[in-house]
C-alpha cells in the first residue's frame, strides 16, 4: 500500500494546476436488469469533485443515491457513462477508500475495536500500528468505555458510529458516506456533525455525503447536489460559501438560510415538496 | 441470579423431573403387572445389571465412543473442506452439492456392509461408516451458513479490497459458525448411530456388539443395560457440542436468548 501511495505521489502533482478535480462522474446512467423488467435508477450523472471537496447529496427516497455511491465505490457498474479518481477510470474498489454503508455493517462476533480493525487487516496491514488510533477515533466518538463490547450489546446509533470509525480509520482519500447519521437524535446528530467537520477538515479526504437532512446537507458541505426523482438526475448544484471550520451557529445566519431556502425551492419546483401556504 | 437459575431449572430441571417421574412409573405399573422380565425389565433390575456388568460395559462403550468421536471428526473436517470448496466454485456447487444432497435421502445405513468389505473388520469400517452418515448434516448446513452472509458485508470487504481468501476466512466462515454447530448437533447423534451400525454389520466389541450378543443369549436386562448406557453417552456426546458452541460463540449464544426473552 505504502508503494502505491509513493507511485501515485508525482501524478498528483501534476493534476493539481489545471484541475485538480478528484472525482469526475460523467454521464452515468445505471439501469437495473431483472426478470421483471428494467429499472432506470440514474440517467445522465455528471459531476466534478474537487480534490478534498466535501460534497452533500440530497434527495427523495429511491432517488438512486445509494446506487450512485456504489458506482463511485466501483462496487457496482454504471450501464452508461464514465466514473474517474483522479484521472484513471474506476472499475473496482480504489485503495485507500473508505465506505459507510447505510446499514451499520458490524460482524457480530468481533468486539468493537476489532470491527473497527477490519479493514486494516483486509489491507495486510500490522493491527498493532493501527490500534491507538482506533481507540483515540472511539473515545471522539464517544465509546471509549465500549471497545470490548459486541455490536448487539450496543445501540443502534452507537453501531452506525461504529461503522464511521471503521471507515475513516486510515483516513482515506476518498469517503463514501450513505446517511451515516439518520439512526440518531437531533443532539447526537450535531455533536457528531461538529465531529466529523472537525475531522474532514485534518484529514482533507475527498467525501460523498448522502443524507435526507437539509440542514445538515448545507452545514458539512462545500457543494450540496439536490437530485430529482427516480430516473436519478441532478436538479442543481449549491456552492455553500460559508467559511470553515463552522459553528453550528452558522445555521441561524442569513448565508446558511438562503442556501436552504433554494434547497427547497428546487424540491417544490420538482413536484418533490409542497410549497409553503 | 435468580432469572439464571430459573432459566437452567427450566432447560434441565424440568425434563429431568419428567424423565424421573417416567421411570418411577414404569417401575410401578410393572411390579403391578407383574411383567415377565424377558418383555420388559423393571428400571431397577436394569440398574444392577449396569452395576453388575460395569467393567464390560465401560469397555465397550470406550470402543463404540472412540468410533464415534473419530467418524464425527472426520465428518466436521470434510464436511468444512467440501462447503468452503463447494460456495467457492460454481462448478463444485452444480456438481459434487447437487449430487451429496440427492444422496442423503438415499438409506445410507443399507450401505454399510460394503465399508466391511472394504475397511475389514476393525475399527476403521465403524469410524467411516460414522463419517459417511454425520458429514452431509455439515455439509448442508455450512454451505448454507456460508451462504446466508449479508451481501453489504461483502460489499464492505470488497470496498477494501480484501482477498477471496480473507473473505472467506474472516467474514463467511465465522459467519457460518453457528450453522455448523446446528450441523454438528445433529451429526453427533448420527456418528453414534454410524458406529453402531458398523458393529451391528460386524464386530467382536462395542455396545452394538453388546447388544446383538444379549439378544442372541435373550437377555433383555443386558440389552436394556447396554442401551441405557448408550442413551447415556448420546446425551453426553449432544450437550458436549452445545457447551463448545457456548464456550466458542458467546456472540450467538447470547443473541439466541435475547430473541427468545423478548
Ligand atoms: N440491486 C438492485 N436491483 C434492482 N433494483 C435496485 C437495486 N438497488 C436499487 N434498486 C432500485 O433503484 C432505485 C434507487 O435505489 P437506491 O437504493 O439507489 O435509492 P436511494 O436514493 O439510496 O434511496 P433511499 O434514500 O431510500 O436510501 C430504487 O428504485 C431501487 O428499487
Ligand atoms: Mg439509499
Amino acid at each position: 500500500m505504502t508503494a502505491a501511495v509513493v507511485e501515485m505521489r508525482p501524478e498528483r502533482r501534476l493534476s493539481e494546476k489545471p484541475t485538480s478535480d478528484h472525482l469526475v462522474i460523467d454521464g452515468v446512467c445505471k439501469t437495473y436488469r431483472s426478470q421483471r423488467g428494467s429499472l432506470e435508477a440514474l440517467r445522465d450523472i455528471s459531476l466534478r469533485v474537487r480534490a478534498g471537496a466535501f460534497v452533500s447529496i440530497v434527495g427523495p427516497s429511491g432517488c438512486g443515491k445509494t446506487t450512485l455511491l456504489r458506482c463511485v465505490a466501483g462496487l457496482d457498474h454504471p450501464t452508461a457513462g464514465e466514473i474517474s479518481l483522479k484521472g484513471s477510470a474506476v472499475s473496482g474498489p480504489p485503495d485507500n477508500m473508505g465506505m459507510v454503508f447505510q446499514r451499520d455493517v458490524l460482524l457480530d462476533w468481533r468486539t468493537v475495536l476489532d470491527n473497527v480493525l477490519l479493514l486494516t487487516e483486509f489491507r495486510g496491514l500490522p493491527r498493532r500500528d493501527w490500534i491507538d488510533r482506533a481507540r483515540r477515533l472511539l473515545a471522539v466518538f464517544g465509546l471509549a468505555s465500549f471497545e470490548d463490547r459486541y455490536p448487539w450489546e450496543l445501540s443502534g446509533g452507537m453501531r452506525q458510529r461504529v461503522s464511521i470509525c471503521r471507515a475513516i480509520l486510515d483516513e482515506p482519500e476518498l469517503l463514501l458516506m450513505d446517511e451515516p447519521f439518520a439512526a440518531l437524535d437531533a443532539f447526537t446528530r450535531d455533536e457528531l456533525n461538529l465531529e466529523l467537520q472537525t475531522l474532514s477538515q485534518r484529514t482533507q479526504s475527498t467525501t460523498l455525503f448522502i443524507t435526507h437532512n437539509i440542514g445538515e446537507a448545507i452545514f458539512l458541505a462545500d457543494q450540496v447536489v439536490v437530485m430529482d426523482r427516480r430516473p436519478g438526475r441532478i436538479a442543481t448544484v449549491l456552492d455553500v460559501d460559508i467559511p470553515k471550520p463552522r459553528a453550528l451557529s452558522v445555521r441561524e445566519g442569513r448565508a446558511f438560510a438562503e442556501i436552504g431556502r433554494q434547497v427547497r425551492q428546487t424540491f417544490e419546483d420538482l413536484g418533490i415538496l409542497r410549497a409553503s401556504p | 441470579m435468580r432469572h439464571g437459575s430459573a432459566r437452567l431449572f427450566g432447560n434441565v430441571g424440568l425434563p429431568l423431573v419428567t424423565a424421573i417421574a417416567c421411570v418411577l412409573l414404569w417401575e410401578g405399573l410393572s411390579r403391578l403387572m407383574g411383567t415377565p422380565e424377558y418383555l420388559l425389565p423393571r428400571p431397577s433390575r436394569i440398574v444392577t445389571a449396569i452395576v453388575d456388568d460395569s467393567g464390560l460395559l465401560l469397555f465397550n462403550a470406550v470402543y463404540t465412543l472412540q468410533a464415534t468421536l473419530l467418524g464425527f471428526g472426520l465428518a466436521v473436517l470434510l464436511g468444512v473442506i467440501l462447503a468452503v470448496l463447494i460456495v467457492q466454485f460454481k462448478f463444485l456447487d452444480q456438481t459434487l452439492y447437487t449430487l451429496l444432497v440427492s444422496l442423503n435421502s438415499i438409506p445410507k445405513v443399507a450401505i454399510a456392509p460394503l465399508f466391511i468389505i472394504w475397511l475389514g473388520t476393525g475399527l476403521n469400517p465403524k469410524i467411516a461408516i460414522a463419517a459417511m452418515i454425520a458429514v452431509f448434516a455439515i455439509v448442508i448446513d455450512m454451505v448454507h451458513g456460508l451462504r446466508s452472509v449479508d451481501p453489504d458485508m461483502i460489499d464492505l470487504a470488497r470496498s477494501a479490497r480484501a482477498s477471496a481468501a480473507k473473505i472467506i476466512w474472516k467474514i463467511r466462515f465465522p459467519h457460518a459458525l453457528p450453522a455448523l454447530f446446528a450441523g454438528m448437533k445433529v451429526a453427533i447423534s448420527l456418528a453414534l448411530i454410524g458406529a453402531i451400525v458398523g458393529e451391528f454389520v460386524a464386530s467382536n466389541r462395542g455396545l452394538g456388539y453388546f447388544i446383538l450378543v444379549s439378544q442372541g443369549q435373550f437377555d433383555t436386562v443386558r440389552m436394556f443395560a447396554a442401551l441405557t448406557i448408550l442413551s447415556t453417552v448420546g446425551l453426553a456426546l449432544f450437550y458436549a457440542v452445545v457447551g463448545a458452541e457456548h464456550l466458542l460463540l458467546p456472540w450467538q449464544v447470547a443473541r439466541r436468548r435475547a430473541s427468545a426473552n423478548a
